[in-house]
């Protein structure tokens, strides 16, 4: 019992002994600091909080001038879609930016949302028939079938040379030994570059029709692991006979 | 065949019923008329502009079918697109133009127009002057948030009333909307809201040029900004306070903190009940100007020094005493506690008052001490209930009730007995015990070969005493102001709370310093003294510590 009595002793005796070493810190921190509290560090907790209303710290904040005033603007809900991994990125993005048609008013959105699983060099080729397949780029190697909840650019449709992919990854160390500075800011040396590491024609690019169109498609959509209904549907998209039937396309008043 | 088509009638009913029940949940929701998701839907559908600028078009269409406008059409509130591509580009939306909905009270088109005008006459109205561009718009804090789908009695006592006059069209919406804002969700968090108006109101280009100064940083040090670091959701943030759109300048008299508006502001929010007006005599971020800030400056510079001084003394003093105290032990070593004789220290009813106080004296310093350390609640150990406002002021509170009424005993104690009056009378500051303070550091410095002989009450224990004593006064008056806080006015609110925490450094670290070096780490003290619990010193204690008095230790511990 009176053992017990003296442990309470000490229970006491350490805890007040802490309380005393917290507010020891804590007048320091007083006498050192104006205000207790670290705003900036409130701020970031609050923020990290919110994560589900954050901008993307992975590719927005590091490549686009992109803010939190921003982020709060996002009104339609879409910032997962800045959340492009490093690891999925293809070495095109070491000079472009994953939207990179920006200039037909028509086409540029459509365009850049095909980045999000088709590589660059797969639209930007000779335009013949050719083997085209699923590349993940987290494995760095052509993937068994169609995943279709992947992250954006984790998979790509890539066409095949030789039974090699057309698709690099970004910083691909084949690819970082010949691209500098002085690359990137010379056109002509970058077409060259990127000539010689896509194995293509850059001046010729698929359109719409060459995929969407069912006589004419280059791809396989079978091939490819789409269902039937869904090869239908993108056999036969409406949006690319909007585009080649109307200038300007009206939306009926209801 | 019969049998056949009463399977297929059962399974036909069966099928029929599952896709109603299926289309139930999207009952409230709006099919998208104009067929814009067919293009929208799509991630990455957007373009990157020469400057820079990420133009993302993609729309979360299950997302915003579930927000607060899931059940407007795109071109409800894009009112002028009307071709595609669209061209030329849309424009921002404009949140006070009439949509296709009809207010379920009025009957009329539904617009945000009204708020939009009270947001208009607030400090955040257009006003054509150079701070306009960082002026927020609806958009600048409102996310279109989920729907939260609100289940309270509340809400089905108030759908019940309103449905009696009300075409039930929309209500079940509006009231939803009031219910999300009247606090049921959880999508409006303090730390939301408080990001809402901290984006602007600590941006570093914008403090000093736009505003006077950073007023969250203000907030923070005030008993307010401390519990919403505790994520206190109790405790108001800016827009509880000066409101969400009515903002005016503290100094309008429309202002919700206007001097004529806060004692209502505070006291008619249930938060402050009973709040006078003499409560809003001081400021709410605790910025004095005057008077008052030098009142607070010298409060804070007194206790620099007085717990540097005081502290700081007793550390020299017990490092002095350790070594002397080791090296004397070790020529001299204590004899078995069996061969001393032990003499009465303190009776029983010092001895349960010297524990209430220790026990309440670590309740109060620890529950306080939750109060300085809003770091901690990151600290996954610790118990989340321990940082609960509510639950840690009234174990705070509880400490302190029995602290004060073993004061007030102690008091009552030392007029009305024997013992105590003696104790008190013996307790008096006297030359010698400065005399003795001086023979001793002599000694501890080694000047001196012998310590001196001390009273019944020593110098040490003399000025431990008279600090409690003091201290106590101190925190019972500044806590009872502090309690009583409603009846104002602020600025001695704010008085005694600074008072109350600094005092409760000093008396933490004195009581760790002095009084558990004398009991506990002291050389032959260690782990403890044992006269807390059995009331009795030996007799080698009473002739080292209270020489000069050695006739006063008459009650010899009978075994």
């Amino acid at each position: 019992m009176r053992r017990r009595f003296f442990a309470l002793g000490y229970v006491f005796f350490v805890l007040l002994t802490v309380t005393g070493l917290i507010m020891t810190f804590s007048f320091i921190e007083r006498i050192t600091n104006s205000g207790i509290v670290d705003v900036d560090k409130m701020i970031d907790k609050a923020l990290s909080d919110t994560a589900s209303i954050q901008a993307d710290p992975a590719y927005v904040i590091e490549n686009v001038n992109h803010d939190l005033a921003a982020s709060l603007k996002n009104f339609h809900f879409y910032p997962e879609v800045s959340f492009i991994q490093k690891e999925h990125r293809s070495n095109c993005l070491s000079c472009h930016t994953p939207l990179p048609h920006n200039k037909d008013i028509k086409t540029r959105a459509f365009l850049n949302m095909h980045g999000g699983f088709i590589a660059c060099q797969t639209c930007h080729s000779d335009g013949k028939k050719g083997d085209y397949k699923w590349y993940d780029m987290e494995r760095n190697k052509v993937a068994e079938a169609l995943i279709s909840d992947a992250p954006l650019m984790s998979i790509q449709l890539t066409k095949m040379v030789s039974g090699k992919a057309t698709v690099t990854k970004q910083n691909a160390p084949e690819f970082l030994s010949v691209l500098s500075d002085n690359v990137k800011n010379d056109p002509g040396k970058a077409d060259a570059l990127c000539e010689t590491t896509y194995r293509g024609d850059l001046t010729k690019a698929l359109s719409c029709m060459n995929c969407h169109v069912s006589d004419k498609s280059v791809l396989d959509w079978k091939a490819l692991g789409y269902p039937p209904q869904r090869q239908e549907q993108l056999m036969t998209l409406s949006i690319p006979n909007v585009f080649n039937k109307y200038d300007e396309f009206y939306i009926p008043s209801f | 065949m019969k049998e056949l088509m009463n399977n297929i009638t059962v399974r036909s009913i069966l099928k029929s019923c599952l896709f109603l029940a299926l289309l139930i949940p999207f009952a409230g929701l709006h099919a998208d008329e104009e067929n814009c998701m067919s293009c929208h839907q799509y991630k990455l559908f957007g373009r990157m502009d020469d400057q820079g600028q990420f133009h993302n078009y993609f729309v979360d269409g299950e997302a915003f079918q579930n927000s607060v406008h899931g059940r407007l059409t795109c071109t409800a509130c894009h009112s002028d697109v009307t071709n595609i591509p669209h061209s030329p580009q849309p424009k921002a939306v404009d949140c006070t133009q009439a949509c296709h909905l009809e207010d379920p009270f009025s009957g009329t088109p539904f617009s945000h127009a009204t708020v939009a005008e009270k947001l208009s006459a607030s400090v955040h109205g257009m006003q054509n002057t150079a701070s306009d561009e960082f002026k927020p718009s609806c958009k600048g804090c409102h996310l279109n948030p989920q729907k939260i789908h609100v289940e309270s009695e509340v809400f089905a006592e108030i759908s019940s009333n309103c449905l009696k006059c009300h075409k039930p069209n929309g209500l079940d919406y509006a009231i939803q909307h009031m219910e999300f804002h009247a606090g049921n969700n959880d999508f409006w968090t303090q730390k939301r809201k408080m990001l809402i108006c901290a984006n602007c109101h600590t941006n570093d280009e914008l403090v000093g040029e736009v505003f006077k100064d950073d007023m969250v940083a203000s907030f923070m040090d005030t008993y307010h900004g401390v519990g919403f670091n505790f994520g206190d959701e109790r405790l108001p943030v800016c827009s509880d306070c000066h409101d969400y759109h009515s903002v005016f300048p503290a100094t309008d008299v429309r202002s919700t903190v206007h001097p004529i508006q806060v004692g209502q502001t505070c006291g008619g929010s249930g938060c402050h009940e009973g709040a006078r007006e003499t409560f809003a005599l001081g400021s709410m971020h605790n910025r004095y100007e005057g008077w008052q800030a030098d009142t607070l400056k010298w409060i804070k510079i007194a206790y620099f020094f007085l717990i540097s001084g005081v502290i700081g003394f007793m550390l020299i003093h017990n490092t002095l005493d350790f070594f002397r105290e080791r090296e004397k032990l070790k020529k001299h070593p204590l004899p078995p506690r069996e061969e001393v004789r032990f003499f009465l220290r303190l009776n029983k009813a010092e001895r349960i008052s010297h524990i209430l106080v220790f026990v309440s004296f670590t309740g109060l310093a620890l529950s306080g001490a939750l109060l300085w350390i809003p770091e901690i609640n990151n600290v996954s150990w610790i118990p989340r209930w321990m940082f609960d406002g509510e639950l840690r002021q009234w174990i705070h509170r509880f400490f302190a009730v029995i602290s004060t009424a073993v004061s007030i005993y102690h008091i009552g104690y030392a007029i009305f007995t024997k013992r105590g009056r003696r104790s008190l009378a013996l307790m008096i500051p006297k030359p010698v015990d400065a005399v003795n303070l001086f023979q001793n550091l002599g000694y501890l410095l080694h000047l001196r070969p012998e310590p001196p002989k001390m009273p019944y009450f020593n110098y040490a224990e003399k000025m431990e005493y008279l600090a409690f004593a003091w201290g106590s006064v101190v925190m019972t008056a500044t806590g009872l102001i502090m309690w009583l806080e409603h009846l104002g006015p602020k600025f001695w609110v704010d008085v005694a709370r600074l008072l109350h925490s600094l005092e409760a450094i000093l008396a933490v670290l004195a009581i760790i310093v002095w009084h558990f070096y004398l009991v506990h780490w002291r050389p032959g003290k260690f782990p403890m003294s044992r006269a807390w619990a059995t009331g009795y010193i030996s007799e080698h204690e009473v002739e080292e510590e209270h020489g000069l008095d050695v006739d006063e230790f008459t009650e010899e511990y009978d075994a």
